[in-house]
């Protein structure tokens, strides 16, 4: 049996299943403004021996969103995992018998409705689970135009996969969703937190010290790298990390643009409004770096002219980004 | 209001402005995953693919680094996936390494890498029309059987 659920396509899986569970429960609240209260912005950059390269990530880490979601909406669920898969298939089967979606954390490598080129290991993806038909599940994938539907063997499979971020049968459903939740606090919690995460937290790869330290080593990537094909592929990835990973453009920026012009037209805060538009200057420029470095990838081009112009770039958003975060930690 | 011509926003491909009824929407359909980077991705995946091809038939590697590095796994990623850990997986990518693995060693590889157990130990190499020919690479652990294009 399938409940009625209002499917819609969303630039980012979490924010997009968040605020697609949460309208089904009669809160509609928008993705970018999702991403705002979540306090999903953020940057990174990162050198462990766990990744195969130096990685820049643009957002908080996956959960972190749907859990601050939550809290600061005084939305009333349960987030529950799992170590019996059996156990978690039967919880899900019966939220779905009272015609409950739920929010479920997956590897989108076994989204077999996806189109191929989709399908990468990635532990921390999200979904709305709306029916069961037999074997088949109702998907509501925020990536994906249309519901879908996938054999409960691969759902499971998803759902229990080992590695990084593993999902453990991570499932959420609320229980109760307040009519008038307090919109104007949680925005405000959600710059601050997101303000913190930009200027405060004393770990260098974190924030805009992550941004300058992104800048400092790019013009070191070609003896990381050690061969011409590894870096062009790096550099491409900054590219597609930006663009094109449900970013919605320009690594969040653009989304997080639209939660602060909508904030500002709840809040009747006109500051906000003009950090809006700032915001969204920095992801044109942010934008431009993604186009530099793609053509870097794609030219080979890897003189020292080059990279030095892209750290030049990425240091100035450093800059950029500093002062808008400053601003809006006074504008709240 | 999307898809400015310029000024700030020009490259704006998603912002949500309320319909009729006050509901926020998409005013584009946003486009996630692969939109203007990603075919540059795909085409050095398809390079990829044709050099560790090669390398496969050469003995120098094994179908693990070959679906590992097509997926762009590390090592250490893959062992913790399979369960195996990141020194069996080493192991593994190298042709005697290769020999000694089990078939279940080899089934959680499949798992992870989603195809078929037969896939670890042949590959169908329909890059190029050639005569349907199967060859066995020096180390004998994988056989490459070349097929014709359109036949």
């Amino acid at each position: 049996m399938a409940i009625q659920f209002d499917h819609r396509i969303a630039a980012h899986c979490e924010t997009g299943t968040v605020s697609g569970i949460l309208r089904h429960y009669g809160l509609d609240i928008s993705e970018p403004m999702s991403f705002g209260i979540g306090g999903g912005i953020f940057f990174g950059y990162f050198s462990s021996k766990r990744f195969s390269f130096h990685k820049i990530v643009s957002r908080s880490q996956p959960g972190k969103i749907l859990s601050n979601v939550v809290k600061r909406l005084g939305v009333k669920g349960y987030s529950t995992t799992f170590r019996n898969p059996e156990k978690s298939t039967a919880a899900l089967d019966a939220l779905l018998n009272e015609g409950k979606p739920a929010t479920l954390q997956v590897d989108m490598f076994h989204m077999d409705y996806m189109p191929q080129h989709m399908r990468i290991h990635f532990n921390a993806h999200f979904i709305n689970v709306f029916g069961r038909e037999g074997e088949v599940y109702h998907v509501s994938d925020a990536y994906v135009p249309n519901p879908s539907v996938i054999p409960g063997k691969h759902l499971e499979a998803a759902r229990f996969v080992r590695g990084d971020l593993a999902p453990k049968g991570f499932m959420f459903h609320p229980v109760s969703v307040p009519r008038d939740p307090p919109m104007a606090k949680a925005i405000k919690a959600g710059i601050r937190s997101a303000c913190f995460n930009m200027l405060k937290i004393p770990i260098v790869p974190f924030g805009v010290r992550g941004i300058r330290k992104f800048a400092d080593m790019i013009v070191r990537w070609p003896e990381i790298a050690g061969s011409e094909d590894r870096l062009a592929h790096e550099t491409i990835m900054i590219g597609v990390t930006l663009e094109d990973m449900g970013t919605g453009g320009a690594g969040f920026r653009f989304m997080y643009a639209t939660f602060l012009s909508e904030a500002a037209a709840l809040l009747g805060n006109g500051e906000l409004g003009r950090i809006s538009e700032q915001m969204r200057e920095n992801g044109d420029r942010w934008r431009e770096i993604s186009l530099l470095a793609a053509r870097t990838g794609k030219e080979r081009d890897f003189g020292k002219g080059r990279l030095t112009e892209l750290s030049d770039l990425i240091r100035r958003r450093a800059d950029a980004e500093e002062t808008i975060f400053r601003s809006l930690l006074k504008a709240v | 209001m999307a898809n400015q011509d310029d000024g700030p926003g020009k490259y704006m491909c998603l912002q949500y402005v309320p319909d009729g009824a006050g509901a926020p929407r998409a005013s584009v359909v946003p486009q996630p995953m692969k939109t203007e980077f990603g075919h540059l991705y795909d085409e050095r995946l398809a390079a990829l693919w044709r050099r560790n091809t090669e390398r496969l038939a050469g003995g120098e590697i094994t179908t693990v680094t070959l679906y590992r590095e097509q997926l762009d796994m590390t090592d250490v990623e893959l062992g913790m996936r399979t369960g195996l850990g990141k020194r069996a997986v080493r192991k593994h990518e190298t042709p005697a390494g290769f020999m000694k693995a089990t078939i279940g060693d080899l089934q959680s590889y499949a798992k992870v890498f989603g195809v078929p157990l037969a896939a670890m130990f042949c590959l169908i190499d329909d890059s190029a029309a050639q005569a349907i020919a199967i060859e066995e690479s020096p180390s004998g652990a994988v056989s490459i059987i070349k097929s014709a294009k359109g036949k």
